[in-house]
């Protein structure tokens, strides 16, 4: 009985991952946001930009030591931050998700790993993480259910 | 033509259907590469020149870490290869190659190449002490070059430093013990990879185990003519697990019977094997898993002020001042409190469910907890491998790069070529990342039950102890998630 109830879960947590991912709310973005980014070795303040799909978001740079990158994966942006400039970037967030902002400029010895991110939001939710942690929930069901079917 | 269907369609079985085990040593071109003598030593020569290259570059080339081939090859190129390709599919294939214990070797066989048939070897043979046979000081020296590794994997000169201390100690130790203690007992990178060959799809095995009892010579152990004992002090006919069997092949060459299999086999094969299991190396499932979060958390994710807390020495540009001790002190409480401490009790707390959920007193819950640390090493793998996809996909251009001038001096060897840096895919990473999580997730879960059945054979005991570890695992992931994607 349990069995059968792991493996309907399993169905059932696919089936919401699936919604999940293809539903298509209206966004409840579509307005104009100004997020003042300081570049330093080797983040970016502040860290995490957490937007609305939909937002125009308007990135003003500024580095407090050397010249700086400031790219976004998936997303085709890649400036560079020059100190004592301000460089201005505008950014349509169309695509929910995380999206890591990379130094494109080589700044000193931890440049690989100057990230910032930038989290588009779906009706207030990151709706990526969420289909994610609800297969890896699904992953979770179907496992459980399948060994214990196969025994040892 | 027949043959070679018959070895492509066994090799898949093994692998993909989990269907029995295949004989690599069945293909000729292996069988006869393996058992050559000059096999291990020319791999090793091509690593030690590589080695030397990557050394002096670190303390000559420029001190700018991904314009130095020191950095790029070691920490991106050499690491992605090791955790993502040679772990997961050929065991401690490393080890084979590895150059760090050559000179040593070398030194105290008092041959490159050939076995001499009569000689004293170079060394005062000094029995290993008892206290130190386990991984104790491997899980330790991991976590304190850990520990560093902000400075490890970006200054280049760290990293030559690093990889000449690794050169010499094996020297000194063989002179005293002789053999591979310090592969065996010693390095860094032994312990893990040790650890994760478990889940490899390779082994060396005995192909009869009551042929290697009864055989009174053991020339496994004792060498002959066609090649050494075991150099890493294991009895190759007894071999039920691959932690410790750093695959140099002399077993291949010395046993008289070709008794000895090199097997593709399913992935996880030895986290079954009761045999040789100890706290020792629960903990070190316990620091791996926790090291892989905290260096996706440290290295790759937006905090700026735990980058600032691992970077003990910087200045800018590329300077030396020591100015983050303050903030280093509680980096280190971090990585070592929850290493060593936090995992494990957070661990035990749900082992002890698992035992109070069973309802069978009779298993000591110390027997418990060291069996199902064991289920963590899928998850722990793919989780470095997780960690390792962004290393090159985002930095596979600094390679390039360093090829072309590796020292990071502008001798641009094809002068004018130059390759922009490129991220590669960089928006699907975190799927790419998430997927892989899964796999080890799936794969910690199977083996869970298979432990708890090993433990609680009878009625359904097993699947109640089996419970409270996968909501242990499915935590553990979601952590894991949430730094991927949340």
């Amino acid at each position: 009985m349990l069995k059968r109830q792991l493996l309907a879960g399993a169905w059932f947590t696919l089936l919401i991952v699936f919604a999940a991912l293809f539903y298509a709310p209206s966004a409840s973005g579509g307005e104009v946001v100004t997020v003042h980014i300081t570049a330093r070795q080797f983040a970016y303040e502040p860290g995490r930009v957490v937007v609305n799909q939909g937002d125009t978001v308007v990135f003003v740079l500024e580095t407090v030591d050397v010249t700086h990158g400031f790219y976004i994966d998936g997303y085709d942006v890649d400036v560079r931050i020059i100190p004592g400039e301000t460089q201005t970037v505008t950014v349509v967030a169309d695509t929910p998700g995380k999206f890591k902002i990379r130094c494109s400029e080589t700044c000193g010895a931890l440049h690989p790993f100057m990230v910032g991110e930038f989290i588009v939001l779906r009706s207030g939710v990151n709706i990526a993480f969420l289909g994610a942690a609800f297969g890896l929930v699904g992953v979770v069901l179907a496992a459980t259910a399948y060994v214990w079917r196969r025994g040892d | 033509m027949a043959a070679t269907r018959w070895h492509v369609r066994d090799f898949f079985s093994s692998l993909i259907l989990h269907r029995g085990k295949f004989d690599l040593l069945q293909i000729g071109i292996i069988n006869r590469l393996l058992k050559h003598r000059a096999f291990q030593y020319a791999a090793m020569m091509v690593n030690l020149f590589v080695f030397w290259v990557i050394i002096l570059s670190g303390f000559f080339g420029s001190p700018v870490g991904n314009r130095n081939i020191s950095i790029v090859f070691v920490w991106i190129l050499w690491w992605f290869a090791l955790i993502v390709l040679m772990v997961p599919l050929l065991s401690r294939i490393w080890c084979t190659m590895c150059p760090l214990p050559a000179f040593g070797e070398w030194l105290e066989r008092r041959a490159l190449v050939k076995k001499r048939s009569a000689f004293k070897y170079l060394s005062l043979r000094k029995p290993w002490p008892s206290k130190l046979n386990n991984i104790w000081l491997q899980n330790l020296g991991f976590l304190a070059i850990a520990t560093f590794s902000a400075l490890l994997v970006t200054r280049p000169v760290v990293t030559a430093i690093v990889l000449l201390i690794l050169f010499v100690v094996p020297v000194f130790l063989v002179l005293i013990y002789s053999r591979r203690v310090f592969c065996r007992f010693i390095c860094p990178v032994g312990g893990f990879l040790g650890l994760f060959s478990m889940f490899s799809a390779l082994e060396l095995r005995p192909k009869d185990k009551t042929l290697c009892r009864n055989h009174m010579t053991k020339e496994c152990v004792r060498g002959n003519d066609n090649g050494y004992g075991c150099p890493w002090i294991i009895y190759p006919g007894g071999l039920e697990r691959n932690n410790y069997c750093g695959l140099c092949f002399e077993c291949i060459k010395t046993c008289p019977y070709n008794n000895l299999a090199l097997n593709l086999r399913s992935f996880g094969g030895d986290i079954l094997a009761k045999t040789g299991r100890a706290l020792d190396e629960a903990w070190k499932s316990f620091i791996m898993l926790t090291l892989a979060g905290l260096y996706i958390l440290v290295m790759q994710g937006p905090w700026g002020v735990l980058k600032d807390w691992s970077n003990v020495f910087w200045a800018p540009p590329y300077g030396w001042a020591l100015t983050g001790v303050g903030g280093f002190l509680p980096y280190v409480g971090i990585f070592w409190g929850l290493s060593l401490a936090v995992t494990p009790s957070v661990f035990f707390l749900f082992t002890g469910a698992s035992k109070l959920a069973s309802g069978v007193r009779s298993v000591p819950l110390k027997k418990l907890f060291i069996d199902f640390s064991y289920e963590l090493i899928p998850l722990a793998l793919m989780a470095w491998i997780a960690f390792s996809i962004p290393l090159l996909l985002v930095n596979w251009s600094y390679i390039v790069n360093a090829l072309l001038d590796p020292v990071g001096l502008g001798w641009n060897v094809f002068s004018g070529l130059y390759v922009p840096w490129t991220p590669l895919i960089p928006a699907v990473i975190p799927y790419l990342q998430s997927i892989v999580l899964a796999v080890g997730l799936a794969y910690s879960i199977k083996y869970s039950y298979r432990l708890a059945k090993q433990n609680f054979p009878e009625g359904k005991a097993a699947l109640k102890a089996f419970l409270p570890q996968v909501v242990f695992l499915t935590f553990v992931s979601m952590i894991f998630l949430w730094l991927f994607m949340g």
